[in-house]
């Protein structure tokens, strides 16, 4: 589904990524682990055309990919910071992204509507996002992966239960679960970021190590 | 596509209202400044009126771009964008016209009362005087985008923007300055032709050099 072969970076003359080779194939939930500044975002930002990368190639579906629009819905990141526009509300922030991703205007409202009461946000829905905790931003972050749920087919997820309450973490795992049981309908692939080796191995099929630029 | 784009950076500013009343306020600051400061007469007024309101409004300018592109880095919302199925020069596209948007309705404002204060008359040739503007306004909107664009991760960007975008637009201010000119003082066409051939050209080639580069600039 989705092979990186030889991919390398560097920051000035520290090598972050050294000829990586990876890959995650459909219905695949692997983790990455890696001690702090050892790549793992950046890698997740490579994958989504956040971050450049020096040299090796990325295929998706067997088509090398250039960061086409095509790919790049394929593919939904989630960060270590969640991102979002403070001015606007909750709603408006997840109407912007469902346009951008070309969701059926029609079901737009009621699909957002359901995504916040998944997460627990739907008291939250017309506040602006600027007045969210960190933990709220968390949970909005993740309504963009359940709004989104029938476009892309690999989540990325970077440290995605960092600042997230009990109830949260909890929501979160059903929620890995659920897309992880699901995947043999949907061809979901998860690919998840952590530092924090027992939840990992309970929420993704395969662990690897991202350690000196190399992913083993 | 573009429309939620520009849509998007509207309602961020009828919501904050930050960029459009700052940019009100310094242009008309600037203006009365120059009226109280400076006990000119009428035809002194006339010789240095277009490249004051020239000055000015690259003076708001700044501000806009500055402004306009900092949106899209508080909280990092740029990685919404750039993560997601927007091609980059939709984004750039975007940009422009939400800048020209801005910039117009700033314009629409700060202009009569510049004539106002300055006691100077309308141009005759209006739609001559509106149609340099537009195209002056593209021109400075595109440059300003692609410059905005590629530094806007960079720290202290706010510093480096003016530094960057004031040489690059100097040969369109001169031609903005020169045509508007003679426009106020009436001018046929045929006099001030070469200056708006030179906008329309500088305007257009920078359109659509940020369409062909911007995907180029904004990676980190």
């Amino acid at each position: 589904m989705l092979r990186i072969e030889k991919l390398s970076k560097s920051f000035g003359q520290k090598i972050i990524l050294d000829e990586v080779n990876f890959e995650i194939n459909i219905n695949e939930s692997i983790g990455l682990l890696g001690k702090n500044g050892s790549g793992k975002s950046t890698f997740l930002k490579i994958l989504v055309d956040l971050v450049n990368y020096q040299n090796g190639s990325i295929f998706y579906n067997e088509k090398k990919i250039k960061m086409e629009t095509s790919y790049k819905s394929k593919i939904l990141y989630l960060g270590h910071q969640p991102t979002f526009y403070p001015s606007l509300t909750a709603k408006e922030n997840l109407l912007f992204i469902s346009k951008i991703y070309k969701i059926d205007e029609n079901q737009i409202i009621k699909k957002i509507v359901n995504s916040l009461n998944i997460v627990g946000l739907s008291n939250s829905i017309n506040l602006p996002v600027s007045v969210f905790s960190s933990g709220m931003l968390r949970k909005l972050s993740i309504s963009k992966a359940i709004l989104l749920e029938n476009i892309w087919e690999i989540l990325l997820l970077d440290e995605p239960n960092d600042g997230l309450d009990i109830e949260g973490q909890e929501m979160l795992s059903n929620l890995i679960l659920s897309w992880k049981n699901k995947k043999s309908n949907n061809n979901k692939s998860l690919l998840i970021v952590s530092h924090n080796e027992n939840w990992i191995k309970n929420h993704t099929d395969q662990v690897m190590h991202l350690t000196k630029g190399k992913i083993n | 596509m573009i429309r939620s784009l520009v849509l998007k950076d509207l309602l961020i500013e009828i919501k904050s209202k930050e960029i459009i009343s700052s940019m009100i306020a310094f242009g008309i600051s600037v203006i009365l400044l120059f009226a109280f400061s400076f006990r000119a007469s009428p035809s002194q007024v006339y010789f240095f009126a277009p490249g004051l309101l020239w000055m000015i409004f690259i003076f708001i300018s700044i501000i806009l771009l500055n402004r306009i592109f900092n949106l899209e880095m508080e909280n990092k919302s740029y990685e919404i964008l750039f993560s997601s199925p927007v091609d980059k020069s939709t984004i750039f596209l975007s940009k422009c016209i939400s800048s020209l948007i801005f910039l117009i309705f700033s314009q629409i404002i700060i202009t009569p009362i510049f004539f106002l204060f300055l006691q100077i008359n309308f141009p005759e040739n209006l739609l001559f005087f509106l149609i340099i503007i537009f195209f002056v306004d593209l021109g400075i909107c595109s440059i300003g985008s692609i410059i905005s664009g590629s530094i806007m991760k960079i720290r202290s960007n706010e510093i480096l923007l003016p530094i960057l975008f004031f040489p690059m637009i100097t040969p369109l201010i001169i031609s903005a300055v020169k045509s508007t000119d003679l426009i106020f003082n009436n001018h046929p066409f045929v006099d001030w032709k070469i200056w708006f051939q030179l906008i329309l050209s500088f305007s257009v080639i920078f359109l659509f050099s940020g369409y062909l580069l911007y995907p180029h600039v904004t990676n980190e």
